[in-house]
């Protein structure tokens, strides 16, 4: 691999011993892919932080990391924690569990972390044509299906790699010719949320390693377009969908790329797919809006449905929205959310939280990658519901923000 | 005896142990107990050289060859067919040998599946040929 001057001054060592391992393993990785140099990149993304996830032996290598001085060399966002924030009836983790994922953030804090978020589209918006170093795939969807920005979809210990020298390997999705559609799927007009990250999750099924250019899905919402991309990756290894309307300079992408399937998704086999999963109620189910996290305005639009309609609900159950402390809040707002057992959790992401641990019997979301992962990662059955229902079982009801 | 090429990703030393071998692809996070260096489905991994088509799974499976190291329990090599980036990852940031094997899966499996000797040796020459006994 060619490198300049300075990238040669980091390998041998004259940036310190972190910013040497760091380029060591983006230099090996981007070899054994084939790049032939390294580029500059603008925001790096590190994903697998959860105490959960990594346990002793990430925290002891993220800590190690900072104790040797390694700082971020360029703007730096986390994916969110586990929820030791969080309690569900009156039960909470064990100290040692939070002290430990306490110092997994901080230590990312220290290295210059600026913000603990699945969205960090919304932290600082990507620019089109921008190189990104980002793990996380809902978030690599997004940058490179809907901002027209530029990342692989990194694995987390190489995308922290990453962040410490500012660079990546020039190769993957940041090539012209590798951001063009493999096959194309038309989807059958569908008619809510649910149903369209149902397809997206069906998409990804179908075609588990090929971008797709996908027509026939309208997104009323931006919440449904990052509901679908995060469910088609969750079933999916691609980086990117191109789709129609939405993906900058989708035209130009689809003339050059060589189609060599076509699949149509019917309507009914999405609505099988929502029809098995959904959970209509259940008395003490923990419920969860915010997979990827809420947007801030998602959060005011939710706070405003429930607030204005008042009053301690009559289930006992809970409801957990999940976003990010920039959204900012009130401590106020969320004492008066309480009362209708909703709870604002910021940071946090259930899916990477043990929540067999807090005694939760199973969880109802909107979100079908939470529905995909909760019973892998987080120990307890998962059932889909649309939003507006589940709002509906918060308040008095009424007329429901979609 | 049979001699395989391979390519040094992350160098070390010669060396001769034990194979273990898995004809299946490894995800390290969840089939590796790090702490007394077993892998479920192969057996004990520490000291030996690991000899494997590629890894599976979570990315955060790099972490898991550093605790290997960590804890004293790393392979003295690891020797895959496609190396890639979780594997490579986890090899640097756990200091532990890395080859790529150059020489195709299919005749590897064959060879160590019709052997009955469980217990195979294999030596790693100059960084260039994997040796099997």
């Amino acid at each position: 691999m060619y490198l300049t001057k300075e990238e040669e001054a980091m390998l041998n060592g004259e940036f310190g011993e972190a910013v040497e391992l760091a380029i060591k393993v983006v230099v090996k990785v981007g070899e054994a892919l084939g790049a032939t140099r390294l580029i500059d990149v603008v925001h790096a993304h590190v994903s697998g932080i959860s105490y959960f996830n990594i346990l002793d032996y990430g925290m002891e290598f993220i800590e190690d990391l900072r104790n040797k001085g390694a700082r971020f060399r360029v703007y730096t966002t986390a994916n969110p924690y586990a929820a030791i924030t969080a309690d569900f009836n009156n039960k909470s983790f064990s100290d040692v569990v939070i002290n430990k994922q306490l110092r997994i953030v901080n230590a990312l804090r220290e290295m210059g972390a600026e913000a603990f978020t699945c969205a960090p589209y919304y932290v600082r918006i990507p620019q089109e044509g921008e190189h990104l170093a980002w793990a996380e795939s809902n978030a690599v969807l997004y940058a490179n299906s809907v901002c027209g920005a530029r990342t692989n979809r990194e694995g987390g210990p190489l995308a922290l790699m990453e962040a410490l020298i500012g660079k990546t390997y020039l190769g993957g999705m940041h090539l012209d010719e590798n951001r063009v559609p493999e096959v194309k799927v038309v989807i059958e007009p569908l008619r809510n949320q649910l149903e369209i990250a149902a397809a997206g999750y069906i998409i990804g099924k179908y075609f588990p390693s090929s971008i797709p250019y996908v027509e026939g899905i309208n997104f009323d919402h931006e919440h449904y377009l990052r509901g679908f991309l995060a469910a088609f990756g969750s079933s999916s290894n691609a980086a990117m969908v191109i789709l129609k309307g939405i993906t900058p300079n989708y035209k130009k992408l689809i003339s050059k790329g060589e189609v060599s399937k076509r699949e149509t998704i019917s309507a009914s086999e999405v609505r099988e797919f929502v029809r098995k999963n959904i959970k209509d109620s259940h008395d003490e189910a923990l419920y969860v809006i915010g997979c990827p996290h809420l947007s801030r305005q998602e959060v005011y639009d939710i706070v405003n449905y429930i607030l204005s309609r008042g009053k301690t609900c009559s289930t006992n159950s809970v409801l957990w929205l999940i976003t990010q402390s920039n959204v900012g809040l009130s401590s106020d707002l969320k004492r008066r959310l309480l009362r209708c057992r909703v709870k604002v959790y910021e940071d946090v992401c259930p899916i990477v939280t043990r929540l067999d641990l807090l005694g939760v019997s199973c969880v109802i979301t909107d979100s079908v990658k939470a529905l995909h992962y909760i019973p892998k990662l987080a120990g307890v059955p998962a059932f889909l519901l649309d939003r507006g229902s589940i709002l509906r079982i918060f308040s008095k009801g009424g007329d429901v923000v979609d | 005896m049979i001699r395989l090429r391979i390519n040094p990703v992350v160098k070390g030393s010669d060396c001769c142990a034990e194979i273990a071998f898995s004809e299946k692809p490894v995800s390290f996070l969840g089939d590796v107990d790090a702490a007394n260096g077993i892998i479920r489905g192969i057996g004990r991994v520490s000291g030996r050289i690991l000899l494997i088509p590629t890894s599976v799974g979570s990315t955060v499976g790099s972490y898991i060859l550093y605790a290997l190291s960590k804890s004293g329990k790393a392979p003295l090599a690891i020797v895959a067919s496609d190396v890639d980036p979780i594997l490579i990852t986890g090899a640097i940031i756990g200091n532990v040998p890395l080859y790529k094997l150059l020489d195709s899966w299919e005749s590897v499996v064959d060879i160590l599946k019709k052997g009955t000797n469980k217990h195979r040796e294999g030596c790693i020459i100059k960084g260039e040929y994997l040796v099997i006994r």
